[in-house]
C-alpha cells in the first residue's frame, strides 16, 4: 500500500475535487502522477472499495465509491485546503463556529471566495436535517460581530445533510469536533465583545479601553510574555501597536486574530 | 463632485418608486430596488461629504452608520437579506420576505431618504463654504475612544 501512497493520494483528490466520473488516462495527466504507479494505485483504491472502475469501449472510467470512509479522505483534504485559505477566512470560519447549536452538523465554505483571494463576502451552507428559521436567527449576534470587527458579509444558507451538499465546497466544521478554546482565545471573543458595543455605542469609552486590554493580553500571551500588571501588558502591547481609533482597533483586532486562530 | 452626489441620489428616488411601483406584482423586484434606493441615497450623501464610496457594501453601511447613524447601518443590513432572499433564494433569512415586512421597509426607507435629502440641503451652504469638509459623522459620537 505505500508504495503507491503518493499516487492514490492525488487520484482521490482529482476525483474529490470535480467528484465527476474521469478515464484513467485524464486522471493520469491531471495528476501528472507516473503510468505504472497509477494504474497500480488504482487498482488497489478499486479492489480495497474507494472507486469504482467500469469499462466503456477502450477506456476505463474511475468514479468515487462514496461511503464514510471515503468521506474522511474528503475531510483531509478540506482541512488541508482550510489550513491554506486567507487568514481572515480561517478567523471568521473559526470565530464563526465557536458556539453553534448542535442541530448544525456540518459548515461547507463555498462561493467565490474559495477561490479569490480579493473578496467582500463568504458564503457557508449549514447542513443539518432539523435546523429551523430560529436555529438561524439565533446566529445573528455572531455574524453582526463577524461583519463590524471584519468588514465581510457573511452569507448564510441551510440545507440538509446529504451527499451532494457535502459536495458544494470544503467542510470547514463538524459537529464531532472537539472545542479547543484556550486562554487566548477567550481573551479574544472578549476582545471582540468589547469591541463590538464599542462600535454599536461610540460614546462608551470604556468599551474601547476594555477591548484595548483584551488585546493586549491576547498579543502578551501570543509572545509568551506573561506581565504581573495590566500596565506592564498594555505596555509591551504598545511597543507594537498605536491604537487610537476604531479603526486602528479593528486593524489590530485581525492582525492578531489571524495568528491566533491560524 | 456636485453632479455625482446629485445624480446618485435622483437615482435613489427612482428605485424607490420602482420599488414602490413593483410591489403589487413582484416582491423580489421590489426588495432589490428598495436595498438600491436606500443604498444609493447613503453613497450620495457619503459623496457630499467629500468621502470615497467603496465597491464593497460593508463598508457603505458602515460609513453609513459613522455619517448618519446606526440606524442607516441595520436598515440597509436587513435590505440586503431581503434582497439576497429575492435575488438568490432563502438565503441568510434573519427577516423573512414577506408583503408586508416589505411594506413596512418602504415606508421606513422613504423616511431615510427623505431625512438625507434633508441634510443635503441643509449642509448645501457650509459645503459652498468649504466648512464642513471632514470625513467625520453627524450621526455618532467620534470613534477616537475618548
Amino acid at each position: 500500500m505505500m508504495k503507491y501512497q503518493k499516487s492514490m493520494m492525488k487520484i482521490m483528490e482529482s476525483l474529490f475535487f470535480s467528484k465527476e466520473e474521469k478515464s484513467i488516462e485524464k486522471i493520469i495527466m491531471e495528476t501528472k502522477s507516473g503510468r505504472n504507479s497509477s494504474f497500480s494505485a488504482i487498482s488497489w483504491l478499486e479492489e480495497n472499495g474507494f472507486v469504482n472502475v467500469k469499462k466503456a469501449g477502450n477506456q476505463r472510467l474511475v468514479s468515487l465509491r462514496i461511503d464514510n470512509y471515503t468521506l474522511q479522505s474528503k475531510y483531509y483534504f478540506d482541512s488541508i485546503t482550510f489550513k491554506a485559505l486567507d487568514p481572515l477566512i480561517k478567523l471568521i470560519i473559526r470565530v464563526f463556529s465557536i458556539s453553534l447549536s448542535k442541530k448544525i452538523k456540518f459548515i461547507v465554505f463555498f462561493g467565490s471566495a474559495l477561490k479569490r483571494s480579493n473578496f467582500s463576502d463568504i458564503d457557508i451552507l449549514l447542513l443539518g436535517n432539523e435546523i429551523t428559521k430560529n436555529d438561524i436567527k439565533a446566529l445573528f449576534p455572531v455574524r453582526d460581530r463577524v461583519e463590524r470587527l471584519y468588514g465581510v458579509i457573511l452569507n448564510i444558507h441551510k440545507a440538509e445533510v446529504n451527499i451532494n451538499n457535502l459536495f458544494k465546497g470544503i467542510v470547514v466544521y463538524q459537529q464531532s469536533y472537539i472545542s479547543f478554546i484556550n486562554d487566548i482565545e477567550k481573551q479574544y471573543i472578549e476582545y471582540m465583545e468589547w469591541c463590538y458595543e464599542y462600535i454599536k455605542n461610540p460614546g462608551e469609552s470604556i468599551a474601547f479601553e476594555n477591548s484595548i486590554l483584551n488585546l493586549a493580553y491576547c498579543y502578551n500571551y501570543l509572545n509568551n510574555v506573561f506581565p504581573e500588571t495590566k500596565l506592564g501588558v498594555l505596555e509591551y502591547f504598545n511597543k507594537k501597536f498605536k491604537v487610537k481609533n476604531l479603526d486602528e482597533l479593528k486593524k489590530a483586532g485581525i492582525e492578531i486574530g489571524e495568528k491566533i486562530f491560524k | 463632485m456636485e453632479k455625482k452626489y446629485l445624480s446618485e441620489m435622483a437615482l435613489a428616488e427612482e428605485f424607490l418608486k420602482s420599488a414602490k411601483y413593483s410591489l403589487d406584482f413582484s416582491m423580489r423586484t421590489s426588495a432589490n430596488r428598495l436595498y438600491f434606493a436606500l443604498e444609493k441615497a447613503v453613497v450620495s450623501y457619503v459623496l457630499f461629504k467629500g468621502n470615497e464610496v467603496s465597491k464593497n457594501h460593508q463598508k457603505i453601511w458602515e460609513l453609513s452608520s459613522n455619517l448618519l447613524g446606526e440606524e442607516y447601518y441595520s436598515v440597509l443590513r436587513e435590505l440586503y437579506d431581503l434582497r439576497m432572499q429575492a435575488d438568490y433564494g432563502r438565503i441568510s433569512v434573519f427577516l423573512e420576505l414577506s408583503l408586508e415586512v416589505l411594506k413596512n421597509k418602504l415606508v421606513k426607507v422613504e423616511s431615510l431618504i427623505n431625512n438625507i435629502r434633508l441634510r443635503l440641503k441643509d449642509d448645501a451652504p457650509n459645503e459652498k463654504d468649504g466648512k464642513n469638509n471632514k470625513i467625520e459623522g453627524k450621526g455618532r459620537v467620534g470613534s477616537d475612544g475618548k
